[in-house]
């Protein structure tokens, strides 16, 4: 699966790159605006991580002429700037998503993932059970049951675990549970995330044998798609 | 800042007619009087030549020919005058015989005029001639009298004239220099609530007032430029600073394999706590109005409050304390979403950990005519005024940043929605209003 990153950094997108890698995309390196006009020409790129601040190129400006032409590509825009105004900006050119330097590989990877995942979506429609290991959960009538015994959820704690279960075994960052969860755009000092999780620890533990969530520190919780 | 002016030209313009009045009315009445004491004299110098004459009739030929010469004034000429001829003992010899003998010299008396049937004042000379009989002379003062009335009348006109035109002109002076004066408080206004944008208006008279707003302008476009200029390089020392810390903790995290595979997990949250820090500073530089008018949408408020407040019900009894909110439903507001979600966090955050264990936090949300008011207070040990004081101000940097730092984000947040955040005695504990007006005012110009 093809990558395109533009980054005018050479530092930070030779460690991208190589994480990237590791996570088993084949990753298209560029720095310019032109280069990366060139490369979404002429190879099947799956999805694009640019640069917001790409030396004298424009990246809002790139994304909106790439929309103009129909380039329908996933575009996931990194920036430093943290401004709502450049987020919003962002998204209103066309851009998929917003990611704000310094970030984790893990959390490039679970936006990516995410991305391509909607993209699916679009060709099929998504499954009414999840399933990860003995947890299923029915996105129908927004129940969750692990081993066959119901999980008495209140609803962010449902959400919060369905989050999760779209990515069984993988790393959901904090951030995307924030803003699937709570609709937030930051992450706030208070302990929201930790004490749901640790409610909902309590729940899948009472109904079920062994850890079903696993904190990464410093990143976000994984679901165990063993337990 | 506005009222006071308005009242200094319009408290010059009054004093000014006021004086304008004075003066006029002071040389009018003087011009009047010196009129009126000149008819007088003239009056008296026709009697006493008139006197002069009849006395010089009885030098030549005695008392017939001042009869004569009585007969013939009364009978031709203008009838200006009376004349009264009595002999010694006071009977009326000639003339008119209704006046009473007076005693020599000036004198002023009412007399009644047979032509018109009303009483006259009347200026007399009376002379006593060597045969013992007196001479009277009188004249009406009718003419005097006419003449103050129109006279009076006149210079009330004119007064009135006169007092109309300094009026008028001194109320358009006001009128124009508060215009002038008002345009360049709006600019002002317009600035101080964040749109840097707004520009003094010149007119075409290309006067003194028009050379006070191109200094202006110039002076906000300087001012303007200073302050795009700090806020590039703020973006770019985001984007260069963060790049080495980041790889920083990178090296930490991933670059384990020299330390044995071991992660110093201290070190790395040390790094993202700095990384934290210096995003929560850039974006407090980062707010204005203007920024914040150009994301803001319509929302509902009540529904963001009640389920922040909601999702940090159990934060808070996880660490003992009790938090309970009462939110007003329906209510929407015009704002930035994000940032208005942070400004509640942080409030929270900062109730949290201010607060021993066992406190109550109470979240709260009313609507206040064009308002909305939130409020989150805790029964903790609170601050002193002083200490209320300082942290209440967005740009204050005294004290410790870490600590303030939450508030001061929150401030600006509220200052950007052109609210404002007032910290209050909760009689125990800390009480934090923000006020929000619903829609914002007037949308700036794209910063």
């Amino acid at each position: 699966m093809q990558i395109l990153l533009v980054e005018d950094d050479r530092q930070i997108a030779e460690r991208v790159a190589s994480d990237l890698g590791r996570s088993g995309y084949q990753v298209i390196d560029v720095a310019t605006a032109e280069e990366a006009r060139d490369a979404l020409a002429t190879n099947p790129i799956e999805a694009v991580v640019l640069d917001r601040l790409l030396g004298n190129d424009d990246a809002i400006a790139m994304i909106a002429d790439w929309r103009r032409a129909g380039v329908k590509t996933p575009v996931l825009v990194v920036s430093s700037l943290s401004g709502v105004a450049d987020r919003i900006e962002g998204l209103a050119a066309g851009a998929d998503d917003y990611l704000i330097k310094p970030f984790h590989t893990e959390e490039l990877d679970a936006r990516l993932r995410a991305l391509l995942r909607a993209r699916d979506r679009h060709a099929q429609r998504e499954a009414d059970i999840l399933t990860c290991g003995s947890i299923r959960i029915d996105r129908r009538h927004r129940t969750a049951e692990r081993g066959g015994t119901p999980l008495m959820l209140q609803p962010r704690e449902y959400r919060l675990l369905e989050a999760l279960a779209l990515s069984p075994g993988q790393v959901v960052p904090r951030s995307m549970l924030l803003e699937k969860v709570w609709n937030l755009n930051f992450d706030p000092r208070t302990k929201i995330i930790e004490t749901h999780i640790s409610r909902l620890r309590d729940k899948l533990d009472f109904a079920g044998e062994g850890e079903a969530i696993e904190t990464v520190r410093g990143i976000g919780y994984r679901l165990r798609d063993d337990a | 800042m506005r009222e006071p002016a308005r009242r200094t030209v319009l408290r010059t313009v009054i004093l000014y007619i006021a004086l304008f009045g004075i003066a006029s009315l002071a040389l009018g009445e003087g011009a009047y009087l010196y009129a009126r004491h000149e008819l007088a004299r003239r009056l008296d110098l026709s009697i006493s030549k008139r006197m002069d004459d009849l006395g010089h009739a009885y030098a030549r030929g005695g008392r017939q020919a001042l009869l004569r010469a009585i007969d013939l004034y009364t009978d031709h000429g203008a009838r200006t005058f009376g004349y009264a001829l009595n002999d010694a003992d006071g009977r009326s010899l000639r003339g008119m015989d209704d006046v009473p003998v007076l005693a020599p010299g000036w004198h002023q008396i009412d007399f009644e005029d047979k032509d018109e049937g009303a009483i006259d004042p009347a200026r007399t000379l009376t002379r006593r001639l060597p045969d013992g009989s007196t001479l009277t002379i009188l004249a009406d003062r009718d003419y005097i009298e006419q003449y103050d009335a129109v006279t009076t009348g006149f210079l009330f006109a004119a007064l009135a004239l006169l007092f109309l035109v300094a009026a008028g002109g001194a109320l358009s002076l006001e009128r124009k220099v508060r215009s002038r004066v008002e345009g360049l408080n709006e600019t002002a206004r317009a600035i101080f609530e964040g749109d840097l944008e707004q520009r003094v208006p010149i007119s075409a008279a290309r006067d003194e007032f028009d050379a006070i707003a191109c200094t202006v302008n110039a002076m906000l476009d300087r001012l303007n430029w200073t302050l795009n200029e700090v806020r590039r390089v703020s973006t770019y020392i985001a984007h260069d600073l963060r790049a080495p810390i980041v790889r920083l903790r990178d090296h930490l995290q991933h670059g384990s394999l020299a330390n044995r595979g071991l992660v110093d997990m201290e070190a790395v949250e040390r790094c993202e706590d700095i990384i934290r820090l210096f995003g929560v500073i850039l974006r407090i530089g980062e707010i204005d109005s203007a920024m914040v008018a150009g994301t803001a949408t319509e929302f509902d408020l009540s529904e963001l409050v009640a389920e922040l407040s909601d999702a940090h019900v159990a934060v808070a009894e996880d660490l003992g304390r009790t938090l309970t909110h009462n939110v007003a439903p329906g209510i929407r507001i015009t704002g930035d979403r994000d940032l208005l979600a942070q400004l509640l966090v942080n409030l929270i955050d900062n109730a949290l950990r201010h607060t021993p264990d066992g406190a109550r936090i109470d979240v709260s949300l009313t609507r206040d005519e064009g308002s909305a008011c939130l409020t989150v207070a805790d029964d903790g040990p609170g601050l002193s005024e002083q200490d209320r004081r300082q942290l209440s101000s967005p740009k204050a940097r005294r004290g410790g940043m870490r600590e303030g730092v939450g508030l001061k984000l929150a401030s600006a947040i509220a200052t950007g929605h052109q609210g404002h955040i007032a910290l209050k005695d909760n009689e125990p504990g800390l009480r934090v209003e923000v006020k929000l007006p619903l829609h914002l005012a007037r949308r700036p110009l794209a910063a």
